[in-house]
Order: structure tokens, then C-alpha cells, then sequence
């Protein structure tokens, strides 16, 4: 069987059948109460009427006198039709009918009698059903008559019983039924009015959509049970609307990104077709439009880079390598050897780590990092290039102790900087350098160089590999770039 | 040399037919599967062009068919394909396909890419390079033009080396920045340029008789023009 659906329907139909089961069962144990008190106030009154009987007997003498006795002794017997009452002779005398008030004809048991010397008691009482279901008790026993042992044979019906019971009966199944149906109805209305606040917090959520997500749910009359729920909702929202506004941000972004770079080479197309030009002018037109197209495709291969990278399933399916951070700070310099001579800088590497990464990732981050040093930087300086192994606990270690090296070797990272001498960043500005689109400078656009993403990327890849990625300003414009590869733990 | 591109696109279609035809190759289009099967089982090839995603078969079929036949066997097939998921790689190249291009890519990228696998085979690692007057001894590293010694830094050396065992074939500077530097992606910044430049100085490149040259929007090549 299937379950409705609605809450408020799947307890209701549980209450109402609990209510109704549970009335049944009582109304059963009252039923077989009432008709266990009401045979035995029968059979107590059956008891009666045998000792009434025998002391009749005993008094009456004989059985003439015994038969003109036989409307006194209906009378005794309650005067219903539905006492029977037999008088035998003992069985040595001839076991003779000496009274007989039986006008259904009803066999009345050849049962043991109740001996003379005895009371009868409630067990000697027979309990038996006629063929159309009439219960009917019956009870023997020996009596006096006179001087004389006769056998006594009772019998009552009781039809009015069954009726009585079948009666008794309908009224409990009535009750139990009104009783499912009842408690089922409170039981819905107590959960309607339970469920008040669910409703509540529906219209509130019905509400909030993508253009008011500053909108938050009301916690404090909420019941205890729905009030973590609803502040992880709001929780949930709170990051929902932060997202979001990034999102709009970037998307407002990334139009910008394109909407000058488009407007150019549109312009540029325009005025070159308006007359006919030499081919050297046509050549000179397209360069230059290639050069600016495939910077684009730059800038979306590393939006595509970026936006991929965002699973989680990227950072575990980097394919890590044990390299040594001075071959790669090497390379580096030797690849912006030529670049930084031109602009009159010096790249100057020290130190060594092991580095655990994903070569191409790693070089890419140290590429970015290097190429923002040689934009920036002042003529003249030096951009230096330094790598060493740091610990979680690295001030602990410094005091020195014979666990120094074990704990190195526990929760070691690799530590890369890049550092240059440039114009000053303002502090606030600093944590915003990973951010994408962002330019220090705003008046800087794509002609110097960048998309704008390149930090970005750096952060990322180092977020994939499980490290960060920091800047810190230094005295006199010295800015430094702080990577930190965690190493895999060694013993 | 004969080249089916087997692509759906027009545009794209119609611009490799264009590039690979200046390239000097002799280019047929089949814009569906069916077609390029067709085109490539009656036609001796010397390479297939052959994009994923096509109307009627799609590549993987092409591919599966065409490795089947007697003629196809052996083409060179070059697959272009828009997803970028490794396991399209893996499939593309257990199916029998010679190389792997993801969409979008630079045309100089397939031009390099195509000429290599046509220049693939048993192929000997000359010693000695020679480009008109100047000379390169790989073995012992050192570069002579004229007949006069010339010093090269490492750096230098392995650039001018990659140039001149490629001599005549277009070289993009994502390519030589990933051969010279093992760095394998591209770059905003005008690094190779500026490689480039110090090392025309350094190997005495002057405007005439100059073996360095510049193909616009494509990269660099070393050859002697007259």
C-alpha cells in the first residue's frame, strides 16, 4: 500500500486508526465483563431457585400433593415461560415423571445431579445452546419429597441474552468507529494547526527569488524542531546571494572584458573597408587583429581553465610529481631571462625544496607569478625567486629539540616566493590581486599586457593542490608573492 | 601530398581547405560521415582530417570503418574533437587514430601537427644542421655561421636547434616554448619574441640573407629565402 503523500493525512489516518483499534479493545474487554456479570447473576438466580425448590420438596410431602402444586411452583420458578422445570422419581422407584413444565420440549441433560447432602454450586450449572442459538443453562440435583429422593432437572433459557449482547455489541462497534473518526478529525486539525509555522515558512520562501535573495527567514517563531533547519536555510542563502552577486559581478566583468576589444577590432574593420588600400595596409590590419583575437581566446582558455577547475573532482584527478623547486625556479628564470634583461631587471634564484605538483600547473602558477613580477616591476631592480620547505610549527622548531626533524618531515609544505620592486599597492588592495579582472591600476586595461586573470589562475592551481596563495607588501613598494605547496607526509 | 578534412562546419570546413591548400597540400572537404568514408575508401590518401562530432557517422564510426578496410588501414588520421575529456582521447587513439586536436586550435597548431605525423617514420636525428651558411653540431654544441665560431648561452642553442631541425616548417610560440621550455600553455607575454630577437642578434642575422624569419600571426621559421 502506498502512503499518501501529505504529512498531515499520513498521521491523521495513524491517529484515527490508533483511536479506533484502541476503542475496540476496550470496547471488547467491556463486552466480555458485561456478559461474564450477566451470567453469573443468571446462574446465582438459577442457584436460588434450586434451594427455594428443594425446600418446597421437602415440605410438599408427595407427588399428588406435588402436581396440585404445579402453578405455585411455576410461580417460583419467576412465572416465565422460559423456566423449565422436571421432577423425577429416583431411578429404584421407578424413575416416573412425577412434574413436568417443559412446553418447548426442550431435553433437559441426564447429567450427574448435585447430591442431596450438597448445595450446588456455580460450576455444577451446564451451559449449552439450543439448535436456533438461545443460550440455555441447565442444572440437576437431587432433592427430598417427602420422605422420598427425586431428581430435579432445571432448565431457563435466556433469550432476551443474546439479544442484549448483539446489542451491546453494535453500540461498542459505533462507538469505536465514531471514536476513529473523531480523534482522526482532531488529530488533522491539531496537525494543520501544528504545521502553522511549514506554511509560514513556505510564503516566506515563495518570496525569495533572484532578484531579492537579500531576503532571510524568520527564526525566532519557529518551533524548537525547525529552527536549525531554517538557519541552515538562511545560511544556505547567504552564500547563495554571495555567489550570485559574483556572479553578476563577473558576468558584468568579463562583458566589459570583451566589449572594448570587440568595439576595436570592429572599428578597425570598418575603417579599413571603407576605400580600397594597398595589401600592405590589409597585412599590417589583420597582424594586428590576430595578435588581439588570439589574446581573447587567451583570456577564455583561462575563464574555461577557471570555470572547470571549480569541481571538486579536478583537484583529485591532478596528476602530482616529485620535482625540485630549484630546477623549476630555474627554468623559469632562464624562460624570462631575455624578457627581464630588456626591461633592465635582474632574476636572481635561491634556495631548494622538494615540490609536490602537477608540472604543468606549477609551472603555469610560477609563469603568471614571474610575468606580473616583470610588468610591474621598476627598472633596475631585482626580482627574486626563492624556494624553501616550511612547517605547520615552524617557530616551534626553531627553539630547537630532538623532535625538530620528525615534525618537519610531518606536516611540511614547499614554499615558493616571487617578489619584485614596484610602485607601492595600497594595503586594502592587496587581497583583491587574486581576483579576476582586477588591475591594480584601473587606468591599466588589456594594452599592457594581462587579462587580468593570471593571479587568478595562481590561486586556483594552488587551491587544487591543496596550498594558498598570499601577498604581503614590504617597506618601499617591495611586493611578495607566497605559494605554498603542501608536501605529501613522510616518515 | 592529399589530405581529406572530413568536418561539418562550413566555415571551418572552407578555411582548412583555404590554409591547407597554400600550406601545398591538395585538400578534399567531405562535410558527413558518410561522404568522408566514401571519399577516403576511393581515394589514396596521405592524411585524414577528421572531426568527432558529425551529421550521419559520426568520427568514432568513420574512424572504426576506415581501419577495417585494406586502404585505410595505414592512412594517418588526425582527430579533432570540441571535448576535451581524457577519456575521448584515450578512445580516439585506442580506435586507431595517429593524433588528437581539441577544438578550438590554432591553424598553425594542425599545420605542425600534420606535417609531423606525414614526416613520422623511421627518421634519423641528424647530427649536423645546416641552413645555408650556418652550421649547427649537435653532439659537440656548438654553432658556426661562415665558418666562424659563434657563442651561444644553453638557452640559445636549444632554440636555434629546434628551428633548424624543423627548418622550412612554420614553428608557433606556444609550440617552441613548450619544446624549448617544457611549458605547455600559452602566454601573454611576448617571451619567444624576445628569444627570438637576441638570437638573430647573436647568430649576426642581418636584413639580407637573414634564416629567421617571422610568419605573421603563424610563428617563426628558419629557411634560407631568396
Amino acid at each position: 500500500m502506498r502512503l499518501p503523500r501529505s504529512l498531515g493525512w499520513r498521521l491523521g489516518l495513524s491517529g484515527a486508526l490508533v483511536a479506533a483499534v484502541a476503542s475496540a479493545l476496550l470496547g471488547a474487554y467491556l463486552y466480555r465483563s458485561f456478559e461474564q456479570q450477566l451470567l453469573r447473576r443468571d446462574d446465582v438466580q438459577l442457584l436460588g431457585k434450586l434451594r427455594q425448590l428443594r425446600q418446597l420438596l421437602a415440605h410438599s410431602g408427595t407427588p399428588e400433593l406435588l402436581r396440585e402444586q404445579a402453578d405455585y411452583l411455576r410461580d417460583t420458578m419467576s412465572g416465565e415461560s422460559n423456566a423449565l422445570i422436571e421432577i423425577h422419581a429416583a431411578p429404584e422407584q421407578g424413575a416416573a415423571l412425577l412434574l413436568r413444565i417443559n412446553p418447548p420440549g426442550l431435553p433437559l441433560s441426564q447429567a450427574r445431579p448435585v447430591p442431596l447432602n450438597q448445595q450446588a454450586e456455580l460450576q455444577d450449572i451446564r451451559h449449552a445452546l439450543r439448535e436456533d442459538g438461545v443460550p440455555v443453562a441447565l442444572l440437576n440435583a437431587w432433592a427430598q419429597l417427602g420422605p422420598d429422593p427425586v431428581e430435579i432437572r432445571l432448565a431457563r433459557l435466556y433469550p432476551e441474552r443474546s439479544e442484549l449482547l448483539a446489542d451491546y455489541r453494535l453500540r461498542i462497534a459505533a462507538t469505536s468507529l465514531a471514536a476513529g473518526g473523531l480523534s482522526a478529525a482532531l488529530v488533522l486539525w491539531l496537525i494543520w494547526q501544528g504545521l502553522a509555522p511549514l506554511r509560514r515558512l513556505r510564503a516566506q520562501t515563495a518570496a525569495i527569488g533572484p532578484h531579492s535573495l537579500d531576503l532571510r527567514l524568520h527564526a525566532v517563531d519557529m518551533p524548537e524542531e525547525l529552527r536549525p533547519l531554517v538557519e541552515g536555510i538562511n545560511t544556505m542563502l547567504n552564500r547563495l546571494e554571495q555567489g550570485y552577486a559574483q556572479l553578476n559581478q563577473f558576468a558584468a566583468d568579463l562583458a566589459h572584458e570583451l566589449r572594448s576589444p570587440l568595439a576595436v577590432l570592429t572599428g578597425q574593420s570598418q575603417v579599413m573597408l571603407s576605400r580600397p588600400r594597398p595589401p600592405a595596409e590589409y597585412a599590417a590590419l589583420l597582424e594586428g587583429q590576430l595578435q588581439e583575437l588570439e589574446r581573447l581566446n587567451r583570456m577564455v582558455d583561462s575563464l574555461l581553465f577557471l570555470a572547470r577547475s571549480e569541481h571538486e573532482a579536478t583537484a583529485a584527478a591532478i596528476e602530482r610529481k616529485e620535482l625540485s623547486a630549484a630546477d623549476e625556479l630555474a627554468r623559469q628564470a632562464d624562460y624570462f631571462a631575455d624578457l627581464a634583461e630588456e626591461r633592465g631587471l635582474q632574476l636572481r634564484c635561491q634556495g631548494d625544496a622538494p615540490l609536490w605538483a602537477e608540472p604543468a600547473m606549477l609551472r603555469r602558477a610560477l609563469a603568471n607569478l614571474i610575468a606580473n613580477a616583470v610588468q610591474h616591476a621598476s627598472a633596475g631592480t631585482v626580482i627574486e625567486l626563492s624556494a624553501r620547505t616550511e612547517t605547520a610549527q615552524a617557530c616551534e622548531a626553531e627553539t630547537g629539540s630532538e623532535s625538530k626533524s620528525l615534525r618537519v618531515s610531518a606536516a611540511a609544505f614547499a614554499v615558493l616566493e616571487v617578489s619584485n620592486q614596484g610602485l607601492p599597492v595600497p594595503a586594502e588592495l592587496l587581497p583583491r590581486l587574486f581576483g579576476r579582472f582586477f588591475r591594480a591600476d584601473p587606468s591599466r586595461t588589456a594594452d599592457s599586457g594581462g587579462s587580468g586573470l593570471g593571479l587568478a589562475i595562481v590561486r586556483r592551481i594552488l587551491t587544487l593542490h591543496g596550498g594558498s596563495a598570499q601577498v604581503h607588501a614590504g617597506p618601499a613598494g617591495r611586493i611578495r608573492f607566497v605559494l605554498r605547496f603542501p608536501l605529501p607526509g613522510r616518515v | 601530398m592529399r589530405i581529406l578534412v572530413v568536418e561539418d562546419e562550413t566555415r571551418a570546413g572552407d578555411y582548412l581547405k583555404q590554409g591547407l591548400g597554400e600550406a601545398g597540400f591538395v585538400v578534399d572537404v567531405a562535410r558527413d560521415g558518410h561522404t568522408g568514408l566514401h571519399l577516403a575508401l576511393e581515394n589514396a590518401y596521405d592524411l585524414v582530417v577528421l572531426d568527432v562530432m558529425l551529421p550521419g557517422l559520426d568520427g568514432w564510426t568513420v574512424l572504426q570503418r576506415l581501419r577495417q578496410t585494406v586502404v585505410g588501414r595505414h592512412v594517418p588520421v588526425l582527430f579533432l574533437s570540441a571535448r576535451d575529456a581524457l577519456a575521448d582521447r584515450v578512445q580516439g587513439l585506442e580506435l586507431g587514430a595517429d593524433d588528437y586536436l581539441v577544438k578550438p586550435f590554432a591553424f598553425a597548431e594542425l599545420l605542425a601537427r600534420i606535417r609531423t605525423l606525414l614526416r613520422r617514420g623511421p627518421q634519423r636525428e641528424e647530427d649536423v644542421l645546416t641552413v645555408a651558411d650556418l652550421r649547427l653540431n649537435a653532439p659537440a654544441r656548438t654553432v658556426s655561421r661562415a665558418g666562424q665560431r659563434l657563442t651561444l648561452s644553453a638557452r640559445e642553442f636549444n632554440l636555434l636547434q629546434l628551428l633548424m631541425r624543423r627548418q622550412g616548417e612554420v614553428l608557433s610560440r606556444s609550440e617552441i616554448a613548450s619544446h624549448v621550455w617544457d611549458m605547455n600553455f600559452d602566454s601573454d607575454t611576448n617571451v619567444v619574441d624576445v628569444a627570438i630577437r637576441r638570437l638573430r642578434l647573436r647568430i649576426n642575422d642581418p636584413v639580407p640573407g637573414r634564416l629567421i624569419h617571422a610568419v605573421r600571426g603563424m610563428g617563426y621559421v628558419c629557411e634560407l629565402r631568396e
